[in-house]
C-alpha cells in the first residue's frame, strides 16, 4: 500500500437511531419495532407478511405476486384512482411486493398525515376491492411483462439456473408465473390469497419517524386490529440447490452472452454465515477490488463487471455470481471464475484481504441507515431472520470475531468448484454445453 | 461502476425541492484558485457524500473522439504517483466507503460515501488524482476493453437502447447530443493514452470543478481541509464552453425496428424542447407540470385515459428532462396491451394531445400535478447522495444554488395558461421523432 492513511482510528460510528430500538405493544398486543427519528419531519412503515409466492399452488403460479399487486389498487370505498389519488393529496408513497418467502411493503409519508398514511395501509391489508376491472388490468400487465422477460437474456439465464437447481421446489419456478397461469388466477383465489396470509400473528412491522410510541401503539390496533387473528400455515420444505457443475447454454443473437453461475450456499442461521459473507467479499461481493473484478475487469478488461453474492432465502442457500462478456471472450471468464473457485478452496483467504473485508463490512453498515425507508427495513428484516433488537450493536462485533483460521475453515467447506453451474445465455464460442437447457414455469 | 449516465433525469426529478421556501439550504465558498465548494449539512446518519463534478462531458468531445469524457472517467481510477493501480477503490473500502463516477453529455462526476470521520482521506485522493493521474499503455489497453464491453452490455444487446440511440441522433441534428455520451464502437477503438491525457489537461482543473459535501459536515470544519488539499492546485485556463445551435426542424422523423429480443412492442415520441438553460427558458418550469399532470403518474391523463379507461395500453407516461445546457427534450411513451396494436395506442395517444392542445388541463390536473410535484420535494433531505448529486448537476450546467432552492416556489407560480402555452410551443408533429419497436419471431 503505498497510499499513507491520514486517520489510523478502526472505529466507525453508527447513527443514534439505528441503535435505539424499541418495542411498541398495542392495547390489543400488535408489537411494532420502533426507531424515533426527529431529524426529519417524515415517517416510514416496513411491514412484511410471512409466506409469499412459495405457497401458490400448482397451475396458479403468480397468484402471490398478481395479488399482492392488486392490493395497493383500490380498497374500502377507493377505487384504484381515488386511492391513488388519497395516496398523492397527503406525498405518501405506498407500497406491497410479493417474494418467495415474504411480501414486504409499506410506506414513506410527512409525518404530520402520519394517521392517513397507517389509515391507507390498513384499508389495503382488510378491505381490497379486487374489483374485475383492475385485476383485467394489472393481470395483462403482468403478462405483457413476461414477454419481455421471455426475450430478456438475464432472465433466461436466470430461469434456467433455478429451473436446475430446484426441478421440484417453488424456488425453482418464476414467482411471476406463466400466461397461462396468470390466466387460470380467480378472483376468489386473489380473495383467499389475501384472508390466509394477511392476519395478526403473521404480520412483522418496523415504524421509524417523527412519531412518539403511544402514537404509534393506537395506530397499530387501528391500522391492524381488525385483521383475523391467525393465518394459514404456507409451509414447502427446506431443500438445498442442485448445483451439478453443469454449463447450459440458451442460444440468443446478441453479441455479449449473460452469465449465472453459482454453487449451494448457506444459511443465514449458520454459525459460519458471517465468514461465508467476509469470504463473498473478498471473492466477489465487494465490486472494484474483489479478486474477481481484479482479474477479470481491471487487469483483463473481459468484462464490464462481475459480481457474487449469497441468497438466503428462508429455506435454502446458493452463492451466486453474474458476468457478462462478449461472445468470443465468454469462454475465457468462464476458465478464470473456475480458476478463482479453485484457488479459494485450496489456498484460502490472506490476513490482509480478511483484514480489509472486515474493515468495509464494519465500516460501511452505518450507511445503510441514511434513509428512513432503509431503516425501517432493517427492523424488519432483523425481526425476519429472528436478530433481536440489539442486533445493530452486535453485528460488527461478530465479523471482527471472524479470525483468519475462521475463513480458511469455511472456504474448504462451503466453496465447491465441483458444483458450480453455468447458465449462458448468448452465442458464446468455445462453450460446450454438458445438458440440455432445463425448462420449468 | 463508473456509470454511464444515458438519462440525465436522475438528478432533476425526486431529489430537489421542499415543501418550504427552500430545498437543502446550501451554504457555498470558493477557493482563490477558483475552485467553487458546495457545502449541506446534514447530519443525520455520521457520514459523508464526496462529489467532484467536472464541467465537462460528452458534448464537449471533439468530433471523432466520441466517447473520450467517460473513457476518462474510467481512467480517473488507475492511479497517481503515491497512489497505485486499483488502490483507490481499495483505500476507500478498507475505511468502509463505496465510490463510483458518473459521466453525462455536461458533465462528469466523481462520487465517494464514508464515514464522516474519513472526510479527509477523500479530499486527499481526489485532490491528488485533479493533478497527478498516470496512465500506462497497458492500463489503457485493458480500460478501452471495459468500456467497449460496457457498450456491449448496456447497448448493443438491449434493443431499446439501440433504437434509443438511433432516435436521438434524428432528434438533434446539429446539437452534440446526437452522439451517444459513450461514443460509437469505431471510435471507441482508436481512442488512445494521448486522447485521455489531452482530456484531462484541457478540463481537470480547480477552475472547472464544483466540489460537494453533504452529510455529517459543518463548513468551519470542511473548509481547511479543502484549503490544505485543493489550495495548492493551481489554475489552468480552460477553452470556452461553446455549443452550436440547433436549426429548425421541418419535418417529423420516423424509425421502425424490429427485434427477436423485444418481447412486446412499445412506442415512443420525443420532442425537442426548451431546457433550463437552453431555448425558451421560462417554459421550463410550465413543461415539468404539464408532464406530470399528463403522464407522470398512474393518476395522470395518459394513464387513465389509455391504460384504465379504454383498455388499449399496460403503459402510457410522459416526460420531459430540463437539466441540460443544449435543448431537453419532452416525449411520450405507450406499451400497447396484448391483442392491440401500435397504430391503435398511437391514434388514442394523438387524440388525448389534440385535446391537450385544443382544451388545455382543467385548473384541478394543474393543482394535483404541482402537489404531485412538490411530495417529491417533501423528502430532499431524507437523503445523503441525493443533494450532492441534485447541486452537483445544477451548477455542472450553469444553473444557480438559488434556482435549485427556489424550485417549489417556481413550480408552485405556474399556471394553467403557462402550461398551454409551454404544451402548444413544444408539442409539435414536425419536431417529433418517433420510435416504435417490435417483436420479430425467434429464429
Amino acid at each position: 500500500m503505498r497510499f499513507i492513511l491520514v486517520l489510523l482510528s478502526v472505529l466507525f460510528a453508527l447513527p443514534s437511531a439505528a441503535m435505539d430500538v424499541q418495542e411498541v405493544k398495542s392495547p390489543s398486543g400488535l408489537v411494532a419495532w420502533f426507531v424515533r427519528d426527529t431529524t426529519i419531519p417524515v415517517i416510514a412503515v416496513e411491514i412484511s407478511i410471512g409466506g409469499g409466492s412459495i405457497a401458490d399452488p400448482a397451475g396458479k403460479e403468480g397468484l402471490a405476486v398478481l395479488a399482492t399487486d392488486l392490493l395497493t389498487e383500490g380498497a374500502g370505498p377507493y377505487d384504484a384512482q381515488a386511492f391513488a389519488a388519497k395516496a398523492e393529496d397527503g406525498s405518501i408513497s405506498i407500497d406491497l411486493n410479493a417474494g418467495s418467502d415474504f411480501i414486504r411493503g409499506g410506506f414513506r409519508a410527512p409525518s404530520a398525515n402520519a394517521v392517513e398514511a397507517f389509515r391507507l395501509l390498513g384499508l389495503m391489508l382488510a378491505e381490497p376491492r379486487f374489483a374485475a376491472a383492475d385485476i383485467d388490468r394489472v393481470r395483462q400487465q403482468h403478462i405483457s411483462g413476461l414477454s419481455r422477460e421471455e426475450r430478456d437474456p438475464r432472465t433466461l439465464a436466470s430461469r434456467a439456473w433455478y429451473s436446475a437447481a430446484y426441478p421440484e421446489h417453488p424456488y425453482g419456478r418464476s414467482n411471476k408465473g406463466t400466461a397461462a397461469s396468470l390466466a387460470a388466477v380467480t378472483r376468489d383465489d386473489m380473495v383467499a390469497f389475501a384472508k390466509a396470509r394477511i392476519a395478526r400473528d403473521n404480520i412483522k412491522i418496523g415504524v421509524v419517524g417523527d412519531i412518539d410510541a403511544a402514537t404509534v401503539a393506537k395506530l397499530l390496533d387501528d391500522t391492524f386490529g381488525a385483521l383475523p387473528a391467525k393465518a394459514a400455515p404456507a409451509e414447502a420444505k427446506s431443500v438445498p440447490p442442485a448445483a451439478t457443475g453443469d454449463v447450459f447454454v440458451i442460444e440468443r443473437p446478441v453479441p455479449q452472452s449473460v452469465v449465472l453461475f453459482g454453487q449451494p450456499g448457506i444459511a443465514r442461521s449458520d454459525p459460519d454465515f458471517m465468514a461465508a459473507y467476509l469470504l463473498n467479499q473478498i471473492l466477489g461481493g465487494g465490486g472494484f477490488g474483489s479478486r474477481l473484478m481484479d482479474e477479470i475487469r481491471e487487469n483483463r478488461g473481459l468484462t464490464y463487471g462481475i459480481y457474487t453474492y449469497l441468497s438466503t432465502p428462508k429455506r435454502s442457500g446458493t452463492w451466486m455470481g453474474s458476468v457478462s462478456a462478449d461472445n468470443a471472450k465468454v469462454a475465457e471468464v468462464i476458465r478464470l471464475v473456475r480458476e478463482a473457485w479453485q484457488k479459494l478452496k485450496d489456498e484460502g483467504v490472506t490476513p490482509e484481504e480478511l483484514d480489509n473485508a472486515k474493515r468495509y463490512m464494519t465500516g460501511s453498515y452505518a450507511r445503510g441507515f441514511a434513509t428512513s425507508r432503509g431503516i425501517a427495513g432493517a427492523l424488519v428484516g432483523w425481526q425476519e431472520e429472528n436478530m433481536g433488537m440489539d442486533y445493530a450493536q452486535r453485528r460488527n462485533a461478530l465479523i471482527s470475531a471472524v479470525t483468519l483460521a475462521d475463513i480458511n475453515r469455511v472456504a474448504k467447506r462451503l466453496v465447491e468448484p465441483d458444483k458450480l453451474m453455468f447458465s449462458i445465455v448468448g452465442k458464446p464460442q468455445g462453450v460446450t454445453p454438458t445438458k440440455p437447457t432445463p425448462a420449468r414455469g | 461502476m463508473r456509470t454511464l449516465l444515458l438519462l440525465l433525469a436522475l438528478a432533476a426529478f425526486g431529489l430537489e425541492g421542499r415543501a418550504e421556501a427552500q430545498v437543502y439550504r446550501p451554504e457555498t465558498f470558493t477557493l482563490p484558485n477558483g475552485l467553487e465548494v458546495i457545502v449541506v449539512d446534514n447530519p443525520r446518519v455520521p457520514a459523508v457524500s464526496v462529489m467532484v463534478w467536472y464541467r465537462c462531458g460528452s458534448a464537449d468531445e471533439p468530433l471523432g473522439k466520441g466517447g473520450i469524457a467517460h473513457f476518462l472517467e474510467h481512467l480517473m481510477f488507475k492511479g497517481t504517483p503515491t497512489v497505485g493501480q486499483g488502490e483507490y477503490a481499495k483505500t476507500i473500502s478498507r475505511e468502509g466507503g463505496t465510490q463510483n463516477a458518473l459521466t453525462s453529455y455536461d458533465y462528469t462526476g466523481y462520487w465517494a460515501e464514508v464515514a464522516s470521520d474519513r472526510l479527509e482521506m477523500i479530499l486527499q485522493l481526489e485532490a491528488d488524482r485533479m493533478i497527478n493521474l498516470e496512465l500506462t499503455e497497458a492500463q489503457v489497453t485493458a480500460e478501452r476493453d471495459v468500456i467497449l464491453e460496457e457498450r456491449s452490455q448496456v447497448v448493443d444487446n438491449r434493443p431499446s437502447s439501440q433504437l434509443g440511440e438511433q432516435a436521438r441522433a434524428l432528434l438533434y441534428q446539429h446539437y452534440p447530443y446526437r452522439l451517444p455520451v459513450i461514443g460509437w464502437r469505431h471510435e471507441m477503438q482508436k481512442l488512445s493514452r494521448q486522447d485521455a491525457l489531452d482530456w484531462y489537461r484541457r478540463y481537470y482543473t480547480p477552475n472547472n470543478a464544483i466540489l460537494v459535501v453533504a452529510g455529517d459536515v459543518s463548513v468551519a470544519r470542511l473548509k481547511p481541509l479543502v484549503e490544505k488539499h485543493f489550495g495548492p492546485i493551481a489554475a489552468r485556463p480552460v477553452p470556452e464552453r461553446w455549443r452550436p445551435s440547433e436549426p429548425p426542424a421541418r419535418v417529423a422523423r420516423r424509425l421502425t425496428m424490429k427485434s427477436e429480443q423485444a418481447g412486446t412492442a412499445s412506442f415512443s415520441r420525443m420532442h425537442q424542447a426548451p431546457s433550463y438553460i437552453y431555448g425558451d427558458t421560462s417554459q421550463a418550469y410550465a413543461l415539468q407540470v404539464l408532464a406530470e399532470l399528463f403522464g407522470g403518474s398512474t393518476t395522470s391523463r395518459l394513464y387513465r385515459q389509455l391504460v384504465v379507461d379504454q383498455g388499449l395500453a399496460t403503459s402510457a407516461g410522459a416526460y420531459y428532462e430540463a437539466s441540460t445546457i443544449g435543448p431537453g427534450s419532452f416525449g411520450f411513451y405507450v406499451s400497447p396491451r396484448q391483442g392491440k396494436t401500435v397504430e391503435e395506442a398511437e391514434a388514442a395517444l394523438d387524440q388525448a394531445i389534440e385535446k391537450l392542445l385544443a382544451d388545455g388541463p382543467t385548473e384541478d390536473e394543474v393543482a394535483r400535478a404541482k402537489q404531485r410535484l412538490a411530495a417529491a420535494a417533501a423528502f430532499a433531505r431524507d437523503s445523503l447522495r441525493g443533494p450532492a448529486m441534485a447541486l452537483g448537476a445544477a451548477r455542472a450546467i450553469g444553473r444557480t444554488i438559488e434556482d435549485v432552492e427556489a424550485w417549489p416556489r417556481r413550480i408552485e407560480a405556474v399556471t394553467r395558461d403557462q402550461v398551454i402555452a409551454a404544451a402548444r410551443a413544444v408539442i409539435k408533429i414536425e419536431t417529433s421523432v418517433t420510435s416504435i419497436l417490435l417483436p420479430k419471431p425467434t429464429s
